[in-house]
């Protein structure tokens, strides 16, 4: 789900708060712009795993070889 | 041979001297020192030089050699790390202020190799803040200079290491690459910079980035000496769960591989454009020699870059703030507003969308190796631009505007989340007098094939290392 910036920037200092972090309104702003572009970059994720017969497996750290 | 000269040799080269007698390590590691003392001021390549005990290892491995008891073609030969690898008992910054005291107990496993291997440690080389981002303008230890213009960036974020080899002020250097960190600076100061097949060389003792996108990378001025380094660093290590049990790297096979009539594949302009006029011109003018010479070029059919660096970015996004979140908690104004920005962010990062990242990558890989079927290697130019200027945050590139890291990242970045071996290599020099590099990348675990196929692309078209002009 994609927030608008305002809704976004009440979320985001709530979550950094309870990890101690304050930022200030400026990043506050800046964060949820970019926060907002992340929730968007997901949507193609879900594409990509959309044509999968099975579920794709979490990256094991390895990769087929020869 | 002049001693500015003799600093610019390849390892094959010095260390045949070294064996002979003709150079003593003493000598040598003397020389290196006062290039770095000469020049260090101007590029501000390396954050620590080890003078006294790297005089002390060179004058061991002088009694050594002189004993009849040579380790091989490393032994004796000056070589620098970027600040993230451990040697025991030194300090360890990261390019930061926050590691401030930090001294490992423990050597990272590459760096034990390459001292059971009779490498000399000179010192420990600049880097981009924690090694994340591709300008090496570092706001805690200064930016470092390109060997080729001081006015311009060395890259990053190993580009104290890039603008030390460039420079002679070592004979090679371990950088990290979790996006180009490694071929990026080493493109942008004319030298080679090579990362493995993700699992071949151990990151124990490496202080990371982003776990599953963290490469070991070389820098260095001659494909031979990339393949006797890549030999001694590269297997299986028990303290690094992600390293392959594969069959050994050998550096022989280099120069033993039938490499006339490879099959490469060159992305589309979808993903290559916008690049800069002289970086596409010498790029095609390179493969036109190669495909005089029996290669064959044809088109990369993968559409998928983008959504592959996606994946990279939410990835890099995540797992560096995981590993950041306690300091930036306690001492946030102890980084630069930039990366305290990404790592913020990536503190946002909803754990279901880290998580389809990495499975989406797995689609992603399986997808890019049935596009390389049929083909040896993948060709593109390292960078879209040569290097820019210091402080510059946007660049023109052929009429449009890119912000520098896109600029710097976007051709090697998808390599990483590929795990793909890649390379980049000098490719001649822009009108202004600047090196461009040329990235060849192959499938999993033929490191051996892409090197083969690097010496072969340099005897082609006579492209390599160039000292600069310093």
């Amino acid at each position: 789900m994609v927030h608008g910036h305002e809704d976004l920037a009440k979320i985001i200092k709530a979550c950094l708060a309870s990890s101690g972090i304050r930022p200030s309104d400026e990043e506050l702003l800046k964060l949820s712009h970019d926060l907002n572009n992340v929730l968007k970059i997901s949507k193609t994720f879900d594409e990509i795993l959309s044509h999968e017969e099975e579920p794709a497996i979490f990256f094991l750290l390895r990769v087929e070889g020869r | 041979m002049r001693k500015r000269d003799l600093l610019h040799l390849s390892i094959k080269e010095i260390s045949e001297a070294i064996k002979t007698g003709e150079i003593s390590p003493v000598e040598l590691i003397t020389s290196v020192i006062e290039r770095i003392k000469h020049l260090n001021g101007l590029l501000n390549a390396y954050i620590s030089v080890f003078e006294q005990s790297a005089v002390e290892e060179a004058a061991r491995a002088e009694a050594e050699i002189r004993a009849g008891r040579w380790l091989g073609p490393l032994h004796g030969v000056p070589l620098s790390l970027k600040d993230v690898f451990y040697i025991k008992d030194t300090i360890t910054t990261a390019g930061s202020p926050i590691l401030k005291g930090f001294t490992p107990k423990h050597e990272a496993t590459v760096v034990k190799r390459l001292r059971e291997a009779g490498a000399i440690f000179v010192g420990k080389t600049n880097l981009h803040e924690f090694a994340y981002g591709v300008t090496n303008v570092n706001p805690h230890f200064g930016a470092t200079k390109n060997p080729w213009n001081l006015d311009r960036i060395a890259g990053g974020s190993s580009g104290g290491s890039a603008a030390a080899v460039a420079a002679g002020m070592c004979f090679a250097s371990l950088g990290t690459d979790t996006g180009g960190s490694t071929r990026i600076p080493a493109a942008l100061c004319g030298i080679i910079g090579f990362k493995p097949t993700y699992g071949l060389v151990s990151k124990h003792g490496v202080f990371p980035l982003a776990w599953s996108l963290d490469h070991v990378g070389i820098l260095a001025r001659s494909i031979w000496d990339v393949g006797i380094l890549l030999e001694t660093i590269a297997g299986p290590d028990p303290a690094d769960v992600t390293t392959f049990a594969s069959k050994p790297f050998e550096a022989k096979q280099i120069s033993s591989l039938d490499v006339k009539r490879l099959k490469v594949g060159v992305p589309s302009d979808k993903f290559l454009e916008p690049l800069q006029d002289d970086i596409k011109r010498l790029f095609w003018n390179s493969l036109k020699k190669l495909e005089d010479e029996g290669w064959q070029i044809r088109e990369l059919d993968f559409k998928r870059f983008e959504q592959v660096s996606a994946c990279r970015y939410i990835i890099l996004l995540t797992e560096a703030a995981s590993l950041h979140a306690h300091w930036l908690e306690r001492n946030p104004e102890l980084y630069s507003e930039e990366l305290r920005h990404r790592l913020m962010l990536g503190l946002l990062v909803p754990s279901d969308v880290y998580l389809k990242a990495q499975r989406a990558r797995k689609v992603l890989i399986r997808e890019f190796l049935e596009a390389m079927n049929g083909l040896d290697l993948v060709a593109c130019p390292t960078t879209s631009v040569t290097a820019p200027m210091i402080g510059e945050e946007r660049v023109l590139v052929n009429g449009t505007e890119l912000s520098v890291r896109l600029a710097l990242l976007r051709l090697t970045e998808p390599f990483n989340a590929l795990a793909l071996p890649a390379i980049s290599v000098p490719c001649g020099m822009s009108k202004d007098n600047l090196p461009v590099g040329l990235q060849l990348v192959s499938k999993p675990f033929r490191d051996d094939l892409l090197l083969a196929a690097a010496l072969a692309y340099e005897e082609i078209t006579g492209n390599g290392y160039k000292m600069p002009p310093l």
